[in-house]
């Protein structure tokens, strides 16, 4: 089977498609083991699996072509829902979606070195997701 | 189009008709014979930029005056950068042609210096090459 390896990232913030600003889209998920270590005299730690977290990170470009529409998601501390196709989001294709809070947005910066401009946004989890890659979910 | 056949018809446009050398600007090379001073631009690296997934570019151009005169060779230099250096759409005194083929020229900035003396034939005549490379970061924004 090949391996992936494409651009044609799908991605949308509060139902605005960003999909043509991205640069870079990554998912952490993050599961906090609980220790239960019980009993005396014992010499390893015990734990159990706690809850599961994700954490979705993207930096997109700013570009002068964003009016209010694209804007409006972008505000921090706002829970929008996000839908992640890293191959795309034609039928077939995997997908996360869920509801998230927009926690962080750094930029856009300027530098004198004519940097692109990009914001890079940092959005956690608030629900759990209607749709998971690793559970094997699809666009519709 | 490509970007570098729209960064080519926008540097071509910008410099043509200067005081200094007039209609002489060409890409590559010059012909035989032209007079001195006159203007030569050619590709010196970069090209597609895949930083974002629309078609866009950085293009570094080697732009030079060559003139029988030192003295000229400076001025010239002096024009092209006043040209060319933070002329793209998003700099500080845009002023660039409107690019061809959708494109749009979003900076340009000078880089490195060019210079270097020559003699013509094998004569002792000097000619003088001057000018530096401009790197210009392009986008497609249209059709």
């Amino acid at each position: 089977m090949p391996t992936t390896n494409t651009n044609d990232t799908y991605l949308s913030i509060g139902g605005v498609d960003f999909s043509d600003y991205f640069v870079s889209v990554e998912i952490s998920q993050t599961n906090n083991a609980v220790e239960v270590t019980t009993g005396h005299a014992q010499t390893d730690v015990q734990r159990l699996p706690g809850l599961n977290d994700r954490t979705l990170t993207a930096t997109i470009r700013s570009d002068t072509g964003f009016d209010t529409t694209e804007l409006t998601p972008l505000i921090v501390g706002t829970q929008q829902t996000v839908s992640y196709g890293p191959e795309g989001n034609t039928s077939g294709l995997p997908k996360f979606e869920g509801s998230m809070i927009l926690t962080q947005i750094d930029g856009p910066s300027a530098n004198v070195n004519k940097d692109v401009h990009s914001l890079e946004l940092t959005l956690t989890q608030a629900d759990v997701p209607t749709a998971t890659i690793e559970n094997g979910d699809t666009f519709a | 189009m490509i970007a570098k056949a729209a960064l080519f018809s926008v540097v071509s446009q910008q410099l043509r008709g200067d005081a200094l050398w007039g209609e002489r600007v060409y890409h590559d090379a010059a012909p035989r014979g032209v007079a001195y001073p006159y203007v030569v631009f050619f590709v010196a690296g970069g090209g597609e930029l895949n930083l974002h997934r629309t078609p866009d570019a950085e293009i570094v151009v080697s732009v030079k005056a060559v003139a029988d005169n030192l003295a000229v060779a400076f001025e010239c230099a002096a024009r092209i950068q006043d040209l060319l250096n933070d002329r793209g759409a998003s700099d500080i005194r845009a002023g660039l042609p409107d690019a061809p083929g959708g494109w749009l020229i979003i900076s340009s900035t000078q880089g490195l210096d060019i210079s270097l003396v020559d003699y013509v034939d094998q004569s002792d005549k000097r000619i003088y090459h001057e000018g530096a490379q401009y790197e210009f970061f392009m986008q497609k924004v249209g059709e």
